[in-house]
């Protein structure tokens, strides 16, 4: 016999893969085409956010939101490295489980996260007071558990990272929140011929399926604390108006995801005991 | 003072903490458009002429020009002696793989008769002391000072491994074996 591997799981010869029943209701979800059926065009999907999960970080962050989950842990601020920088620096890395995304990632060999990681290092800075940390590194790793596309992993991960930060007790100019939008004309769906052609359906934080059949998509990060906008990401064609028609329904939606944010970071904070002292003298 | 909700990075403070004179910013906050903004989770406090956000414990806060820090010797030449730092303004630094260090150049040891400094009769390697940040140093290290009446080594133990308790600004005596050791001794609080 040959000498045993101890370096790989020895798995069995022989596997069968899992027989899965067909979900019902899942012929309707292939035919939503751009109108939706769970929810109004104007309406986000339900966001889960809860702060300090992670033990060894200084701050950590947990989201799910739509198809997106993502871990994301705050290391520092740490001494950096030579050279000297009067700045502090920020360390943004993300990572995609093998098992985030369909079909399955090979770790290593995977280039997508390196663009996804320079986005989302722009879109952070912003929010960040870095001056105030000079000779001193932020990292911030963002391990993807589950994904659709890669706008809604960067606006969950924008979101995310800054509970995360604000969770370290980093200083930050405010929350940074990230959201989409999607454009889909109606005269390519065919049904409606009475609209007039130039007439395009806007869809708030749009589905895998929805993002793929639209013509242009959004990503607005922002601060909606100070009204300011700190990255904009945009793709397809779009006329000038549907484009700020478009920024302004991110914009809105940015507040309310601002609320849940910041409602868990005051549950992250009651948790840590962030002030208990100082209430009761 | 009334005990105020919690503050989030970008909430203005409270219009009752900004009422003339006009605070300056403290820690967790900072001014943007005339408008007092906090920039960590925290109560926010006023102390006479300043205001400040009071957050976590173990914030990420790091050594800067004028800070009290406190540290222990990990390396010493007869130039200068290698401090790895603990706290920073009685905060904790955060917790990380490596490490904040700062170096105490023989010239800023003591205020008087600084050409006479002997490094070894001044830290030993494991003392703990209390310095003040000179400058931002170079890549590796912040520059520390020692030349103050209250700075200096604030806990040692002798060569025989029992405490030592100070006895002068440059004499500390072991407490069990009587000897006498020569340190740059930190003046003790309260005297």
């Amino acid at each position: 016999m040959a000498i045993f591997d101890r370096r790989r799981v020895p798995a069995p010869e022989v596997s069968i893969p899992p027989i899965y029943e067909p979900l019902v209701g899942a012929v309707d979800q292939q035919e939503a085409g751009p109108s939706r059926r769970d929810r109004t065009n104007d309406e986000a999907r339900p966001i889960f956010l809860k702060t300090g999960l992670i033990n060894q970080a200084n701050g950590s962050g947990y989201i799910e939101s739509g198809g997106v989950k993502i871990a994301c842990s705050v290391y520092g601020p740490r001494p950096k490295l030579p050279p000297y920088t009067p700045q502090g620096t920020l360390n943004l890395e993300v990572k995609f489980a093998p098992f985030a995304s369909d079909p399955r990632r090979a770790p290593l060999r995977d280039t997508e996260p390196i663009p996804l990681s320079v986005l989302l290092t722009q879109s952070l800075i912003p929010t960040l007071q870095l001056h105030l940390l000079p000779k001193s590194s932020i990292d911030v790793y963002l391990l993807v558990l589950e994904s659709d596309t890669p706008t809604n992993v960067l606006s969950a991960g924008l979101t995310v990272a800054s509970a995360a930060i604000a969770d370290a007790g980093i200083a930050m100019n405010g929350l940074g929140v990230g959201s989409v939008v999607a454009s889909s004309s109606l005269s390519s769906s065919g049904s409606d011929l009475a609209k007039p052609s130039s007439a395009s359906l806007l869809l708030l934080d749009p589905s895998e399926d929805e993002e793929k059949a639209s013509e242009s998509k959004v990503l607005v990060g922002s601060m909606p604390a100070l009204g300011r906008i700190t990255n904009l990401f945009f793709t397809g064609e779009a006329g000038i108006n549907e484009a700020c028609d478009m920024i302004e329904k991110a914009i809105t939606s940015s507040r309310d995801t601002h609320t849940v944010l910041a409602q868990s970071l005051l549950e992250g904070a009651a948790e840590r005991g962030i002030g208990a002292e100082t209430a009761t003298t | 003072m009334s005990s105020s909700a919690l503050l989030l990075p970008g909430q203005p403070l409270p219009a009752e903490l900004v009422t003339p004179p006009l605070p300056q910013c403290g820690s967790g906050c900072y001014e943007l458009n005339g408008r007092m903004l906090a920039s960590v989770i925290g109560r926010p406090r006023r102390d006479g002429a300043v205001v400040s956000v009071i957050g976590r414990e173990e914030s990420g806060n790091t050594p800067d020009v004028g800070s009290i820090v406190i540290g222990t010797v990990s390396r010493l030449t007869p130039q200068q002696a290698h401090v790895t730092l603990t706290t920073s303004n009685d905060r904790p630094l955060p917790e990380t793989s490596e490490e904040f260090v700062g170096v105490v150049r023989v010239g800023d040891v003591r205020l008087t008769e600084r050409d006479k400094v002997k490094m070894g009769e001044c830290f030993r390697l494991g003392d703990l002391v209390k310095a003040k940040v000179l400058s931002l140093g170079d890549a590796r290290s912040y520059y520390l000072s020692t030349a103050a009446n209250e700075l200096g080594v604030v806990y040692a133990k002798s060569e025989a491994g029992n405490p030592l308790l100070p006895l002068s600004y440059q004499e500390m005596e072991d407490e069990i074996t009587g000897r006498v050791e020569r340190r740059k001794v930190a003046k003790p609080e309260g005297i």
